[in-house]
């Protein structure tokens, strides 16, 4: 198998046809994984990672119940990959691209957001993170649906990324109940902490 | 001067120590912009077709009068750029950082900005491209100040991509023709009133 980069560059060649195997080895390797090409590859559920994904191509992977510790996906594409489970710890996802990304029980923790791109990414039961305008802003756009003055909120939160939370508490906006209760629905609402953004 | 890429690498290598000078020669042997290193260059006045900067850092460069054409500029850092007066068309600026460039004068007719981060850019007088959510989101967030309601109506382009200019005429809401009077600045109405955006 064939491993190349985001310039077409091989980044490792093994005689296996697996891609269990392949991967399997380029960790234990120490591969780079900066930059990389990788579509529908499977990453060991439970384990712990830290690799840096930054400006890579990841399609379809499954991250499915890894815990990833200092990993960083910066300006990354990581379109369609599955997350569910995941535990995210100290990552960063600054001008990711994680569109349609499934985060369905997915935990972050302390993980930096700046400019990604979270359209249509599952949320359900996410512990979100609460510094982050992209995903607080997606999360109340899917609970918008086509509701105009709903969807102005979310874009409120997206393109304002110099307010905090006190400055959107301080406004008088007949939606903030709504909003506020959308994103209560999230297992770790910081409930009376409204320091987080 | 030494010129790198981003990755560390040397791009272009001469004895002089005008950068003026070392960018004329660059010009002429046609070297590779993609992923250089460039900054506070002076690109002011000349003719730029069919050149690739994607992924470079250009920050504080000057293209003030350049005419550009079919120039890529996709997620390329290009914060406190000088494109004033500036003639750009078919140019891709896709997911490019352009923070606080300065666009005053300057005409950009059929370019891609989509993911494009404008912010705090100054585009007094320009001619901006019509399909673009990121321009239409930020002048209209410029002009509204401190007017909530106003930047919602920002904040809903700015983070409705899907929505096209006759998906929002279609809607019933007191700001609007606010909206469509800012925007009757920076692009020509008739084409708005059936173009996608």
């Amino acid at each position: 198998m064939i491993i190349r980069d985001t310039d077409h560059n091989v980044v490792y060649e093994n005689g296996s046809e697996s891609k269990d195997e392949t991967l399997t080895e380029m960790l234990k390797k120490k591969i780079s994984f900066k930059k990389i090409r990788l579509n529908y590859f499977d990453f060991p559920s439970r384990k712990e990672l830290e690799v840096d994904f930054s400006g890579a191509e990841l399609y379809h992977c499954n991250f499915r119940s890894v815990k990833l510790y200092y990993t960083s996906f910066q300006g990354s594409r990581c379109i369609r990959n599955n997350f569910t489970n995941a535990e995210l710890r100290y990552c960063n996802l600054d001008r990711a691209d994680i569109r349609k990304s499934d985060f369905t029980n997915t935990t972050f923790h302390n993980c930096t957001t700046y400019c990604a791109n979270i359209k249509g990414a599952k949320l359900q039961n996410t512990s979100l993170p609460w510094n982050s305008h992209e995903f607080i802003a997606e999360a109340l756009r899917q609970a918008a649906d086509n509701d105009v003055e709903k969807l102005k909120i979310a874009g409120y939160i997206a393109i304002n990324t110099d307010k905090c939370w006190s400055d959107f508490l301080a406004i008088d906006d007949p939606l903030k109940e709504w909003a506020i209760s959308v994103l209560r629905s999230y297992p770790n609402y910081p409930e009376g902490n409204y320091n987080v953004f | 001067m030494i010129i790198y890429n981003v990755d560390g690498n040397i791009v272009y290598e001469n004895n002089s120590s005008s950068k003026d000078d070392t960018l004329a020669e660059m010009l002429e042997k046609k070297i590779s912009f993609k992923k250089i290193i460039l900054k506070y260059f002076d690109f002011s006045n000349k003719e730029i077709n069919y050149m690739n900067f994607d992924r470079a850092i250009l920050n504080r460069c000057s293209f003030k009068g350049t005419k550009l054409q079919s120039v890529s500029f996709y997620d390329t850092e290009a914060r406190y750029i000088d494109f004033t007066n500036a003639n750009i068309r078919d140019c891709c600026f896709r997911k490019a950082d352009l923070e606080r460039s300065n666009f005053s004068g300057a005409k950009l007719q059929a370019c891609n900005t989509a993911g494009a981060y404008v912010y705090n850019t100054v585009l007094e007088g320009t001619m901006l491209p019509e399909t673009s959510h990121e321009f239409m989101a930020e002048v209209l967030r410029q002009a509204a100040g401190d007017d909530i309601e106003k930047v919602k109506v920002a904040a809903y382009i700015a983070f409705n991509e899907n929505k096209c200019w006759s998906d929002f005429l279609a809607i019933n809401d007191p700001l609007k023709d606010w909206a469509v009077s800012v925007v009757k600045k920076y692009v020509s109405l008739p084409i708005l009133e059936n173009y996608y955006i």
